[in-house]
């Protein structure tokens, strides 16, 4: 399991393009924070969850609905991992 | 909304004596005015005779006509559990155990269903095993469904999830009930509009039919279990429910390499599957269109 408390944003953007990668296929010179997850990077609901369950495995984070939907281009998932960061910190 | 509430309404006012001849009369004008629907259910009926050892019965109009009647008990089966008279059927299970050991060890699970006999065995589960069944349906009116539910029986916990195509929420749904450690019903035989760009193939019935891939895709992405869940219609209020582990039910959280195989090989177990079960009980599949075109509408 990756060390979610010491990652700062681009070291959680990084982390996201090898989960990409691995899970996906998706090269990372594909991925930018400004990726849109449907127009640019071609994933659907299903990779969604997938990549949900991926980040959530890897980091031991808890993700709600909430959470979740919304979520756009990379960026948005950066932000939403780094909030969860913080409420780790406290 | 408002034709079911004036369905449970009718139902609660005039009783089933009255219901069931109007519903047979509905089924009847159908039957003469749905061409389409008349020959998928014989194409569909000579399948199933073919691969019948002793048959007792030859496909042909007649067999079409009670095809379409037993949709219509069907209905009024339907009609008549959800306006509270559910004192009136009974449920026997096969293979109860395990959903009880799912229950007792609190985990989620996706199950599958069809569009063969009744989906409300389900009502039953949620109530005698004290859990959640959430049940997808493409609906936009899941929320009020769910009220109205509520209010005919408040001690039964099925809810309606709206299949929005438009919007990965429903999948986040579905992966957060089964984190709550509920389960999440679909029905398996049927691809919609949104599920055009993932399908997969399965033998069913003689020929290759398509199947929709993302249920499939949920309990190999979620590491949860799969079972099969289906109810036939006895007759005199009995409805046999059988259930069943689908797969590798409990295999976890598939590689990323060994997903879309292990996705095809459900869907191959649940058509393989749903084929005995049609030929247990042909005419309560209630899928009356060309089923195995290329491009099912």
């Amino acid at each position: 399991m990756a060390e979610l408390a010491g990652m700062d944003a681009g070291e959680i953007f990084a982390f996201l393009k090898d989960v990409m990668e691995r899970e996906f296929d998706i090269s990372p010179e594909e991925i930018r924070l400004e990726s849109d997850f449907v127009e640019d990077l071609d994933m659907d609901s299903i990779d969604a969850v997938d990549l949900a369950v991926a980040v959530e495995e890897e980091l031991g984070v808890q993700f709600e609905t909430d959470d979740l939907t919304g979520l756009q281009v990379m960026r948005d998932v950066v932000d939403l991992i780094e909030r969860k960061r913080a409420g780790i910190g406290g | 909304m408002w034709g079911l509430r004036v369905t449970v309404a009718c139902y609660r006012a005039f009783g089933r004596f009255l219901s069931r001849p109007l519903i047979l009369a509905v089924v009847g004008y159908f039957f003469a005015t749905d061409r389409g629907g008349r020959a998928a259910s014989r194409a569909y009926l000579e399948r199933v005779h073919a691969r019948i050892a002793e048959p007792t019965w030859s496909p042909g109009p007649w067999q079409s006509f009670l095809h379409f009647c037993e949709f219509g008990l069907s209905i009024a089966d339907r009609i008549s559990l959800w306006g509270g008279d559910q004192d009136r059927f009974e449920f026997v299970f096969h293979g109860r155990e395990h959903f009880k050991k799912l229950s007792e060890q609190g985990k989620g699970a996706i199950l599958f269903g069809a569009h063969l006999g009744s989906f409300d065995a389900l009502r039953v589960l949620s109530v005698q095993d004290r859990v959640t069944v959430n049940v997808l349906m493409y609906t936009r009116h899941a929320p009020k469904i769910n009220e109205v539910f509520r209010k005919i029986s408040p001690d039964v916990d099925v809810r309606v999830i709206s299949a929005d195509p438009d919007s990965a929420r429903t999948t986040f749904e579905i992966k957060a009930c089964i984190d709550r450690g509920e389960w999440v019903a679909i029905l398996g035989d049927r691809v919609e509009p949104s599920d055009r760009n993932r399908v997969c193939e399965a033998e069913f019935l003689g020929e290759t039919a398509t199947f929709p891939e993302a249920p499939f895709l949920l309990p190999v992405i979620l590491g949860c279990p799969a079972l099969m869940i289906l109810a036939l219609r006895r007759g005199g209020g009995v409805y046999e429910v059988f259930a069943e582990p689908l797969g590798e039910g409990e295999a976890g959280r598939a590689p990323a390499e060994e997903r879309g195989r292990r996705a095809q090989e459900l869907a191959a177990s649940y058509a393989a599957r749903l084929e005995h079960y049609c030929c247990v009980a042909p005419r309560q599949w209630f899928n009356f269109y060309d089923f195995w075109a290329r491009n099912p509408s």
